[in-house]
Order: C-alpha cells, then structure tokens, then sequence
C-alpha cells in the first residue's frame, strides 16, 4: 500500500505523527507534545495513542527507537520512519491545498 | 498501591500478543497521564486501556483478513445462540422435554469450545430430534430447530480448535443454566424465562455490537445472533403481519423491522469496523 491509500489522515494520526517528525520520543512525551501543538485542543488517552502506534507501527510509519532509563521505569522511543515522513509531507500538502481552496473562496488571506 | 494503578496493572496484563515490555510501557504512560487528572479523566484513561486490549485481539487472532473475522464471529454467534436456547430451555424447570434439551446443548457447547466440532454437530442435531419426539412440531419446537440449525452451521463454518479458556467458559456457561432451572423450580418458569429472553435476545446482541466497533468479530457474532432469531420467528411472523396490517395490528410488523435492522446494524457494525482496523 502507498502513502496515497492511507490519506486523509484521521487527527490524533496527524498529530502523533507531527510530534514525532522533530525528533524520537517516548509515550507521554508524545501525549504531551500533542496537547501542547493542539493548544489544548487535543488530549490523547494512553490506549488511543498505543492503538495509533501500533497501526503506524505495523504499516512501517513509525519505528520502534529502543527504551531509555531517565530517573524512573525504562521508557520505549519511538521514531518517525522515511515512509512515515512522507506520509506527513502527503498530508500536510492535501490539507494546504484544501485550505488554499477554501480561502479563496471566501476570499480571505491563509495565516 | 492505589486502586487506579492496580486497575492500570490489570489491564495492562491482559494486552494480548505484545511483550512485558510494552505492558511496562503503556503502564508507566497511563500512570504520566493519571497523575493530577480529575475523575472523569481518570475513568477515560482507564477506558482507553480496555479499549486498546479489545483493539488489539482481532489483528492478532484474525489478522487484516475479513472473512477470518466473519469465521471466527459466526462461530462465536453460534455458540451464544445455543446457549440461548440451552438456558431457555433450562428456565422451563424440571418438565423431561426441557431438561434434555439443556443437557443436550450444553454437552453440544462444552465440545464445541473443546475443538470438537464433529462431537458437538451431532449433539445439537440429536437435542432438535429429541425436541421434536418430546413435544411434537410446536411453535416452541420450530424456533428450537432454526436456531439450532443455524448454529450447527455456525460451528460447522467457523475455525476448528478449542476456544481460550474453554473449560471455565463452558462451566459459567453450565452455571448460568444451572442457577436459570433452579429459579424456575423455585419460583416458577415465567420470570426465569423473561430474563433468559432479555438477556440473550436484548442485552448481549446491544453489547455485542458496541463491543463489536473495537473487535469486529464481536459484532459479526451478533450478526448472527440477530439473524438466528429473525429466521427463527420473524419470518413468518411477517406474513402475518403484513396479512394483519390492514387491521390496525401493527405490533408484529414492527418487531420484524426491528430484529430486521438488527441484522443490518450489526452487519454495518462489522463492515465498518473491518476497514477502521487498516485506517491510519
């Protein structure tokens, strides 16, 4: 299957894979990240996350990094994959475009 | 340890096909996450971790395939259907017809979750023949020999093997039967029989289908529960129906619609929760 079958992207898809695309990081650092490019908007629970993960796992979108031990219980990394980064850039683009569209129709400025 | 984290640990344990250290992973998040949430927050988290574990049981027994998870649901839908009518028949109370018809599809029940599909084939077609020498070919006996022909087929078309846990589910199975023919000793057939009906007829397809969003074979076993019960009454109740309409008695057209777009909404249920598992 290829980037384009598995767009349009649904939000907490999206937005897992965006706070993955700077760099690695572990559960709640996504569940974190998330909320905080969301505004607040968006809050995952840990058994939505870890159903996402392991989707954009199985596909090949997001790798599993390693675990890491920093002052508490051993935490697993998970990274963004190439394909993983394409799929993002794919559906960055589909929702610019969309919204390009949609501003010009209303005739206003896209931020 | 507190209650949440206890509730947390439970859950976890019970993710299926993944390593400790993914359960020590999902764990230490959901603890992240619990820490200074309010009560609703709390039971969300908790939910998504019951919710995950469900998520993750028909990828891991049924894989991306659909009709694996068709198979696995009738089979399941099957022996649901025959314990319905096991535990119907036991509410009955200590008449021979009905004792016999219990034992006889319990017995089928316990092989069927054991992996003995041919065993238990012949013991459901051995209770419908001794429903129909017991008691004739009444209405009672009509549905009897649907639904148990239905889940005859269901066993015949699902996946051969035992089912986890077979022994203690075939017990519970045994027990609510049991604790069914007792209350109709006791008190008569009529209540025990109306909440064998509720629970079975009502309460498991609803549940079954809710559940059946996150594990689709769920909800293609209450497919075919639906179904079982539709063919058995409502097929002929809607020749009457329709005949009675012009009447005013418009009781019987209605439950057919209703058992009819059950089957429906069940079917819809398993269709679309097929194709949220590849969604990203």
């Amino acid at each position: 299957m290829g980037v384009s079958d598995h767009t349009p992207l649904r939000e907490p898809t999206f937005l897992v894979l965006a706070a993955l695309a700077p760099a690695p990081l572990h559960g709640y650092g996504i569940i974190k990240v998330v909320e905080e490019m969301s505004e607040g908007r968006v809050h995952l629970r840990a058994g939505t996350l870890y159903a996402a993960l392991e989707r954009l796992e199985t596909q090949g979108y997001v790798a599993f990094l390693g675990e890491s031990v920093e002052g508490g219980p051993a935490r697993r990394y998970f990274r963004l994959t190439e394909e993983g980064r394409k799929l993002l850039t794919a559906e960055a683009a589909r929702l610019t475009a969309n919204a390009r569209l949609v501003s010009a129709r209303l005739g206003v400025e896209v931020a | 340890m507190s209650t949440d984290e206890r509730a947390v640990h439970w859950l976890t344990e019970r993710l299926p096909g993944v390593d400790a250290g993914y359960r020590r992973d999902v764990a230490a998040t959901a603890f992240d996450a619990l820490r200074d949430a309010g009560r609703v927050r709390r039971w969300l988290e908790l939910l998504s971790l019951a919710a995950l574990a469900l998520r993750l049981r028909s990828p891991l027994r049924a894989g991306a395939r659909p009709e694996a998870v068709w198979i696995q649901g009738v089979r399941v839908g099957a022996l649901v259907s025959l314990t319905a009518v096991a535990c119907d028949a036991a509410a009955r109370g200590p008449a021979i017809a009905g004792v016999g018809v219990a034992l006889g599809l319990l017995a089928a029940v316990a092989s069927a979750l054991c992996g003995w599909r041919v065993v238990a084939v012949c013991l459901v077609l051995g209770t419908v023949l001794f429903e129909l020498l017991s008691v004739g070919l009444t209405v009672q006996a009509e549905v009897l020999l649907t639904i148990c022909l239905i889940g005859a087929g269901g066993l015949i078309a699902g996946p051969a093997g035992a089912a986890r846990h077979a022994p203690r589910v075939a017990l519970a199975v045994a027990a609510v039967a049991l604790l069914l023919f007792l209350a109709a000793v006791a008190v008569g057939s009529g209540a025990p029989g109306a909440a064998s009906t509720f629970v079975f007829v009502w309460v498991c397809p609803c549940a079954l289908i809710g559940l059946g969003l996150l594990d689709p074979r769920l909800a293609a076993a209450a497919t075919t529960i639906v179904f079982a019960r539709l063919a058995a009454s409502g097929f002929g109740e809607l020749g009457h129906a329709l005949a009675v309409l012009h009447e005013g008695q418009r009781a019987l057209l209605v439950r057919w619609l209703l058992m009819g777009a059950g089957v429906v909404a069940a079917w819809g249920v398993t269709h679309r929760a097929i194709g949220r598992q590849r969604r990203l």
